[in-house]
């Protein structure tokens, strides 16, 4: 009932308030009314226009529209003025009636003068109060990568990119200073042209080594730029889903004069980064031996797979080979743009073919947009957002699934890929024969449309109204051949598709004041709401004779099988005032209470505010004329953000379907499946900012340095709670998170001559991450996948819990390991398990140096992380311990006789005789350094000429040279120190908590990333 | 125009309604729509049974089998630590059993709540009788965790030794364990409400006698020989002697059924477990799990014995020399819980115990005899000695439940009463009765600071 009477309270005084606004109108006389724009068409928002020698101004809305009103006829000399360019005067005369005047500025613009979108508006730099890092899309276009995301590693201060594993159109570990949530989602709030797209990396669970990338079907031409926003004087405008900060991507729109086009085409290959040496067939044979004999046994060692010796003498099948391609990467992008009085228009049509090295695989994206924003009127600005795109992932089998990871694990050197009948081998693993006998290929049809309607109904105010509608359907095909399958037909067909409808739509209000151009005040309010529903259904069929998607009419008559999907709703309120005094003094206010269907009524809506403020010291008299400082700035900010990333039926207990056939006695059954918590709430964010942004030498030098500390209370998490409680795993809100950091970044021109410029941009990043409170619970009330991280209080959120190894004894070749009190011990017993290292890295960043020598240019990113361990879990079955797996070469740094000092202890096919209870041993035997740093790309590029441009009737033309993840600096011993595999679980909460906990930096099988060489050439005319 | 196209656009936001938030997760029922009546409740009830007819198909039986000295270890996988008496808390087979249990203990807790908080309308008797026979299973099941996760009744003189986390109505907070004790007296507290309740005949569903065999086994644990007489004495002359040797064949219509589980058919096996783990399909090649050589010689050394028979040996004067059982050999058997033997060859040791009514004694005993060798001519005298009955109502509870879980306890009641000290008199193959793994281990999830583990090793 509380809640009925606030919305309803709510709703009043925000009805009133609009309505204020709307008739907030003085009656007309004689004005001076017109348009603000730059060269570029674009209205210019802000812009003071002041009658000189009177107190008449206004300020331009966002249609750059002012009026001037109440001004008698005569002659009147206009100052225009706005940040970022030059002043103008224009002279005017003003009879009888009023008088329109079009007035162009000339942009005069710093660093800090950079428009920035904030979250339902624009702000320029020196006005943000919040920590805000933007990149432009011409920094992202750098890197051929798939998937937007991909590219912001190494460029925004604070922000952790792990890319995808080497698998094409797998999805990237995204993190914003730190990780704040256990089981909720990690992953930051992606808002495309204000639209909270759809973003469930789990809608196909867990398959094949890797999961959804829900940003892979957004084409990176697209963008115009990305803003990351980070502390929550940025993010609390977005509340209850800022906590793990916000990327607002805007899309490219019309502009200028008339039309432009621009075509790109590139193509390049993939190879992996690093190759597994694995044994060959002689090696495994001898060390297969090595191990008999040292358990004990005389003769020759049985082999696994109905393997005679002399056959695996004679075979030597090298699985890498088997499994790896060079991959083909090519692709073409064709936009135009047309700017216009009234209508501006971008489309782009983009068609990616992205091979990886993996056998097979491939992501082949085909996209298309239309952008286009029509003035109808001075007081209405239509816009519309429109994209399609089809993701096409030719996938294969890797990591634990297969592919390459059977390469690395139990497909063995001395199996054959085909028996001498010409059959496949079938004794033992045979990825050969996986691969050439299913058939798998995920399709995603993606509709992003929004309608934007801008409108001035009066003087100073603006509403703009927001409807948008993300439309995905994802079909997942497979089929597996008799060959796999054992049954003696066509093979058998399996469909699992998901539609997601996710609809939005937002209405802000928007009222300006400028008075004297000292007092600048802006006050939104604003409401959205959000629902998506996803539907999920299986088919399958036997007898297929090939995917569903070549044999419709066995669709038609396929088993159908209804799957668990999602439903949820959001619904927002939220204000936002700003005010400056003379663009010095800045200080802002938000407020955002949002509702949530995941939460039961008691605890469905939640307020979120910030207040933040900002201080331009360098429009200070006192440091004027100073000629070190071009700009110099002090912000602080303090608010709250949300996190409701949980599961829709998180706090509901759910039963057995009606009809579950599960009879007793001739009696139906009912029974629960689930724990209800009806308490269950937000987890909350309270985050703390503090920066300082200064530009020197006139710019050339920019730097920003911030200070956060952001403190989680009521941590969502999918415990592992008591099993006398009668069920084994619960949602509650438990415990506490800490983030606390630094931030530092620069820009600098270094040299600048007519002929040569080298720029560096530089970033660097301190996290530090403790979980600060469990409650009753203990380290095993969430694991990270694998038996390999835990919570632990006073540690990072994924800290590696494990018993630690002390070395081999040189006298017997067997473990010794640490008891809890760090004394020396044979027994490897879980009680001495402890914390011994952690994922998440203590340091990040990245530093890209840019050379421009006339018409050459060359561009180098290196990125780092520092202070992280990476746990290699499925080493511990690749070395001394001879199973049915193969081993790589470093198992020969093994014990072998008395006083031997090796690494791996000695050779055995029985775990007992490292005192195991069985082959999979966690200790720090497989914990390694997992600091880096990376050559993450070169670039070189050569731009045509003007004169030889015009000559081709080209605008520009460019042709560059790119290579990514040519070289990297490592302690790590394993493949590739930059692992982002894919979550395990077995649930959606599992799955959180094992991305938060186990992704990065644990690999298992996982693919190295991809080393690619490409050529690209853009035109413009 | 332009006024009340904006005024449109406000008044569109500002329509949004608390209803929007009112989502029902797709592709599931809700506790709300699945639980709404009495027949709802009747359901839940029938999952209770239906759950336990799962867990209690050989599996309790069997990790209590695991402890004891009738098998021989397993040949690999999570129940040989508990065969070894090493369990620790990442055992899953052991984690899952419990889990399983506990389980249907919320289902019974649930029950009893949604009957006493009035949110749905039900008949008294309804609410009495259901009310009795979550009692009844919640008793039968605290009865096994207690036995399995906890050092038996009389391992302290006070029984203050940890129990287990007794739950006895639904909640989700961690809690920490009660004494035996409690547990104990928990669970006599639950019988003795369910005989109160529970009728006389209630078809294949729990019944007084249920109830009431229940509890004569719960005192035969607690060495609480003269209540075990007194229930034996009201229920046995109620049921007669079945002169089926094996009685998973008829379990479920023999006239010494007290209480069975309703096992059908192939496709409502509810001895799954019995048979998975013993069932010999090939005669030349053992069973998954196999007998201990101390049950083998024992059951064998007398082939008039008729139960004998049920017993293989493979690959004799091998060093693979190994032994089976040939009851569980079909496709699906009945599973027996409270039956009249069970009664007799309690009563005959308690009252040899006491030394009272020896005669009544030697009568249960020969019973038994008189079925296991299908003559009277193997029965005991009238005058047998007081220590030869208990000796033999021992032996014969071996011969006649073999895999039934029972060896295990019998001897741990025996060492609480004849070895309080575990001075090594009494022995399960080589561990004293009272070693800490003879407890298994708890699973990690009852891992919080409120909750103390068991104390692990400590058995030869």
């Amino acid at each position: 009932m509380l809640g009925k009477y606030y919305f309803a309270s709510m709703n009043t005084r925000l009805l009133t308030f609009y309505l204020l606004l709307i008739f907030a109108t003085s009656a007309s006389a004689q004005s001076i009314k017109g348009t603000v724009k730059d060269v570029g068409n674009e209205p210019v928002i802000g812009a003071t226009v002041q009658v000189e020698g009177s107190s008449y101004g206004a300020v331009t809305d966002p249609l750059g529209f002012f009026e001037i009103k109440k001004l008698k006829p005569g002659n009147y000399r206009l100052k225009i003025s706005s940040i970022g360019f030059a002043n103008i005067t224009k002279e005017v005369t003003l009879g009888e009636s009023d008088v329109t005047v079009v007035v162009v500025l000339k942009e005069d613009r710093k660093q800090m003068d950079e428009l920035v979108v904030v979250g339902y508006g624009v702000q320029r730099k020196r006005e943000v109060t919040g920590a805000i890092t933007k990149i432009g899309g011409k920094e992202l276009n750098d890197l051929p990568v798939p998937s937007f995301e991909a590219a912001l590693q190494g460029k925004a201060p604070g922000v952790q990119v792990t890319v995808g594993s080497g698998l094409a159109g797998s999805a990237s570990i995204v993190r914003i200073r730190g990780i704040s949530s256990i089981s909720a989602g990690g992953d930051p709030l992606y808002v495309v042209d204000g639209i909270p797209i759809t973003q469930d990396y789990f809608i196909l669970g867990n398959s094949g080594g890797m999961n959804n990338n829900p940003l892979s079907s957004l084409n990176p031409d697209d963008i115009e730029s990305v803003e990351v926003l980070k502390d929550a004087a940025a993010n609390a405008i977005y509340g209850s889903r800022g906590a793990n900060g916000v990327i607002l991507i805007t899309t490219k729109r019309g502009k200028g004069k008339g039309w432009k086009f621009g075509a790109q085409a590139r193509a390049g290959i993939s190879t992996p980064t690093a190759r597994p040496k694995m044994l060959n067939n002689k090696q495994w044979l001898q060390l297969n031996q090595e191990a008999w004999e040292n358990d004990g046994h005389a003769g020759r060692a049985p082999l696994p797979g109905g393997i005679t010796y002399d056959q695996a003498m004679a075979t030597n099948t090298d699985w890498v080979d088997e499994t790896i391609q060079t991959g083909a990467k090519y692709g073409m992008n064709f936009s135009a743009t047309k700017g216009g009085e009234k209508l501006n228009t971008f489309m782009n049509l983009s068609h990616d073919n992205n091979g990886s090295y993996l056998a097979g695989n491939s992501f082949v994206r085909t996209a298309g947009r239309i952008n286009m924003d029509y003035k109808a009127t001075q007081w209405l600005k239509i816009g519309i957002n429109s994209s399609l795109s089809r993701g096409l992932n030719n996938r294969v089998n890797a990591g634990w699934s297969g592919g390459l990871g059977a390469a690395m694990s139990t497909a063995l050197p001395i199996y054959p890929i085909y028996n001498a009948d010409g059959t496949y081998y079938r004794s033992g693993n045979n990825p050969v024969r996986m691969m050439d006998n299913l058939k798998w290929r995920t399709e995603e049809l993606r509709a992003l449309t929004g309608l934007n309607l801008t409108l001035t109904p009066i003087k100073d105010v603006v509403v703009q109204a927001q409807t948008s509608y993300d439309y995905m359907n994802q079909t997942d095909d497979q089929w597996r051949s008799s060959e796999i399958t054992g049954n003696a037909n066509d093979g058998d067909a399996y469909r699992g598709m998901s539609f997601v409808k996710n609809f939005n739509y937002y209405v802000t209000a928007t009222y300006m004041k400028s008075i004297k151009e000292k007092h600048n005040f802006q006050v939104m309010v604003g409401n959205e709401y959000q629902r998506a529903n996803t539907i999920r259904r299986s088919a399958d069929s036997t007898n297929v004779g090939g995917l569903f998607t070549d044999n419709f009419d066995k669709l038609l008559t396929a088993r159908y099988l209804a799957q668990p999907g999602t439903n949820w709703g959001f619904l927002s309120y939220f204000a936002r005032a700003t005010y400056n005094y003379k663009q010095k003094y800045f200080i802002q206010g938000v407020f955002r209470t949002d509702a949530s269907s995941r939460f039961g009524a008691n605890y469905r809506w939640a307020n979120f505010p910030s207040l933040s403020g900002s201080w331009v010291i360098s429009e200070e008299k006192f440091m004027k004329g100073n000629s070190h400082f071009s700009f110099l700035k002090l912000r602080a900010g303090w608010g709250k953000s949300g996190n409701a990333n949980i599961p829709d039926d998180a706090r509901y207990a759910t039963y057995s379907a009606a009809s579950n056939n599960i009879t007793y006695n001739g009696n139906p059954t009912l029974f629960p499946l689930k724990l209800e918590n009806r308490n269950i709430r937000w987890e909350t964010s309270n985050n703390y900012d503090v920066a300082v942004e200064a530009g020197f030498f006139k710019d050339r030098l920019t730097v920003e340095l911030d200070y956060y500390r952001k403190v989680t209370s009521d941590v969502l998490m999918y415990l592992t709670i008591p099993q006398s409680i009668g069920f084994s795993q619960y949602w509650d809100n438990v415990g506490g998170i800490l983030n606390e950091g630094v931030e530092f970044s620069f820009k600098s021109r270094n040299i600048v001559t007519k002929d040569f410029q080298w720029t560096t941009n530089f970033n660097v990043a301190r996290n530090h991450n403790e979980i600060t409170s469990l409650g009753v619970y203990t380290e095993d009330a969430v694991s990270g996948g694998t038996n390999d991280t835990r919570v632990v209080v006073g540690k990072p959120v994924g800290t590696n819990y494990l018993i630690r190894w002390s070395h081999v004894d040189a006298n017997t070749g067997l473990p010794v390991y640490l008891d809890i009190n760090g004394n020396q011990t044979s027994v490897y017993d879980n009680k001495n398990r402890t914390a011994v290292g952690q994922i998440i890295p203590k340091a990040i960043g990245g530093m890209t140096n840019t050379f421009r020598y006339k018409q050459w240019d060359m561009s180098i990113l290196i990125i780092y992380s520092f202070g992280s361990n990476i746990y290699e879990s499925s080493q511990k079955r690749q070395t001394s311990l001879v199973t049915d797996w193969n081993m790589d070469e470093r198992v020969y740094d093994r014990w072998q006789n008395p006083g031997d000092v090796s690494k791996f202890p000695r050779m055995t096919k029985d775990y007992r005789t490292y005192g195991l209870p069985d082959e999979w041993s966690n200790t720090t035997l497989w914990l390694k350094d997992g600091s880096y740093a990376r050559l993450r790309n070169l670039t070189v590029g050569y731009n045509l000429p003007s004169a030889n441009c015009k000559r081709m009737k080209l605008t520009s033309m460019r042709i560059s040279a790119i290579a990514t993840n040519i070289f990297t600096w490592t302690n790590y011993d394993g493949l590739d120190p930059e692992i982002g595999r894919d979550s395990e679980g077995g649930s959606s909460g599992d799955l959180n908590s094992s991305r938060n906990m186990g992704s990065q930096n644990i690999t298992y099988l996982t693919p190295p990333q991809e080393k690619t060489f490409s050529v690209q050439i853009n035109i413009e005319f | 125009m332009k006024r009340l196209l904006i005024i449109g656009v406000l008044m569109l936001s500002l329509g949004s309604c608390r209803k929007w938030l009112e989502i029902k997760p797709e592709g599931t029922q809700l506790e709300s729509e699945a639980v709404q009546s009495q027949q709802d409740l009747a359901n839940i009830l029938n999952s209770c049974y239906d759950a336990m007819a799962n867990h209690y198909n050989g599996r309790v039986q069997f990790f209590n089998e695991l402890m004891g000295d009738n098998l021989e270890k397993p040949q690999s996988g999570f129940t040989v630590p508990v065969y070894q008496h090493t369990t620790n808390f990442f055992n899953s087979d052991v984690s899952s059993l419990y889990g399983d249990l506990y389980n249907v203990i919320f289902r019974l807790n649930f029950l009893q709540k949604k009957l006493s908080d009035g949110s749905i309308t039900v008949d008294a008797a309804f609410k009495s009788r259901v009310e009795a026979e979550t009692k009844f299973l919640r008793a039968m099941i605290y009865f096994d965790i207690v036995r399995i996760w906890a050092q038996p009744y009389g391992y302290t003189t006070d029984n203050s030794h940890l129990g287990v986390v007794i739950r006895e109505e639904v909640e989700t907070s961690p809690k920490a364990r009660a004494s035996v004790g409690a547990v104990y007296s928990f669970i006599l507290g639950d019988i003795e409400s369910a005989i109160v309740g529970l009728p006389d005949q209630n078809g294949n569903y729990a019944t007084k006698d249920a109830a009431k065999a229940l509890l004569a086994k719960v005192y035969f644990q607690m060495n609480n020989y003269a209540k075990v007489k007194e229930v034996c004495d009201e229920l046995i002359p109620k049921y007669t002697m079945d002169p089926t040797l094996n009685r998973f064949e008829n379990a479920l219509t023999s006239t010494e059924k007290i209480f069975s589980f309703v096992s059908t058919g192939v496709g409502d096996n509810r001895a799954a477990t019995y048979i998975n783990n013993f069932r010999i399909v090939n005669p030349s090649n053992p069973s998954p799990n196999r007998l201990s050589k101390s049950l083998y010689l024992e059951a064998t050394a007398d082939t008039a014995d008729k139960r004998s028979a049920f017993y293989t040996i493979f690959s004799p004067g091998d060093a693979s020399e190994t032994y089976g059982i040939t009851k569980f050999n079909s496709d699906f058997l009945s599973n027996p819980i409270s039956y009249l033997s069970q009664l007799k060859l309690m009563r005959a040791e308690a009252c040899a115990i006491l030394g009272t009514d020896l005669t009544t004694a030697v009568g249960d005993i020969n019973d038994i005899l008189t079925r296991a060798y299908q003559s009277n001519t193997y029965n005991l005298p009238t005058n047998t000695p007081a220590a030869d009955l208990i000796t033999m109502a021992r032996k014969q509870r071996r011969l006649e439940f073999p895999c039934e879980g029972v060896r295990v306890q019998d001897l741990k009641r025996i060492g609480a009463k004849e070895d309080p000290t575990g001075s090594g008199s009494v022995m399960i193959r080589t561990s004293k009765w009272n070693c800490p793994g003879l407890a298994l281990q708890f699973p990690v999830g009852e891992n919080t600071s409120v909750f103390e583990f068991n104390a692990e090793g400590g058995c030869e």
